[in-house]
């Protein structure tokens, strides 16, 4: 019982998780493949690395909610292409974003 | 330290003092190689393949003992598998720089109860391994590798090329990047999530 009510406690104080989703296009729209994206945050730090797959989509899992906001950023190897502001208080699909 | 790693050692130990035992008991000469039993005084056996007997009891406490001992490594061994890939990408371009992936395939057998309990037997396949070869712009190139063709503990990726070129890169647009005034970790800095 002690057990079970240990495991209630700890399962409850984890915190909520989120995916989020989006694709990166060139400004043909074609969707852009082998990009970094990370989610960025000047207290939860940096999320680990996600690459684009063929069609320019990614999916950061495992992404902490909170109130304050995260920002979005996709690299081309060492280069910074974009950087935006997001806040994710669950699942969230951040579009499409544009390289032109 | 796992029930099953204190057992070990504990065999281990064990034959380790049934072999020193044997050795100071030969030397005090509480007994000696000369005595000889009529009745067999140990005898080991295996799956009727493997028949060890002998009539001198101090022979027999080194067999077991060193029973013991190689039996406690046999099942401690290490059974974790480590392979070194080498390779080369050709066509490399300034700037561009290519990401390579190990991944290891996995099967999946499991379901999820009405209560939520997820029951799962995962077996990881060593036999092949893919090798992701990633650079932005292009195709990605999925190259699988049999580690039974591993030499040394080396696996040969030989020359690769990379995948077709989808996209060229684009120029950076400043109006796509939003300057922040907050203090954000390093590209370089390890995943924290």
């Amino acid at each position: 019982m002690l057990l079970l009510a240990c495991l209630s406690l700890v399962a409850a104080t984890a915190p909520a998780q989120a995916v989020v989703s989006g694709a990166v296009v060139n400004a043909s729209n074609h969707g852009i493949p082998g990009l970094s994206v990370y989610l960025v945050h000047s207290v939860a730090g940096r999320s680990s690395r996600t690459i684009t797959d063929d069609y320019g989509r990614f999916f950061v899992k495992n992404v902490p909610i909170r109130n304050d906001r995260y920002y979005l950023e996709v690299w081309w190897g060492k280069t910074l292409m974009a950087r935006r502001a997001i806040v994710v208080q669950h699942d969230t699909n951040v579009g499409t974003i544009v390289l032109k | 330290m796992t029930t099953f790693d204190v057992v070990a050692m504990l065999g281990g130990i064990c034959g380790l003092l049934m072999v020193v035992g044997g050795m100071l008991l030969l030397y005090k000469g509480v007994i000696t190689l000369s005595q000889a039993s009529k009745e067999e005084a140990v005898s080991l056996e295996f799956k009727n393949t493997l028949k060890v007997s002998t009539h001198y009891p101090a022979i027999g406490l080194f067999v077991v003992g060193l029973a013991f001992i190689i039996t406690a490594i046999w099942f401690s061994r290490s059974t974790a598998y480590q392979f070194k890939i080498v390779g080369h990408v050709k066509g490399l371009e300034s700037g561009n720089p290519v990401q390579v992936l190990v991944e290891m395939p996995a099967s999946w057998n499991g379901e999820a109860y009405d209560d939520g309990q997820i029951i799962a037997s995962v077996t990881p396949k060593m036999d092949i391994l893919v090798v992701r070869v990633i650079a932005p712009g292009y195709q990605e190139r999925k190259i699988p590798i049999e580690t039974k063709n591993s030499r040394l503990g080396e696996l040969s990726l030989g020359d690769i090329t990379l995948g077709t070129k989808l996209i060229q890169r684009p120029q950076v647009d400043s109006s796509n990047i939003l300057v922040v005034s907050d203090s954000l970790p390093p590209i370089s800095a390890q995943s924290a999530f």
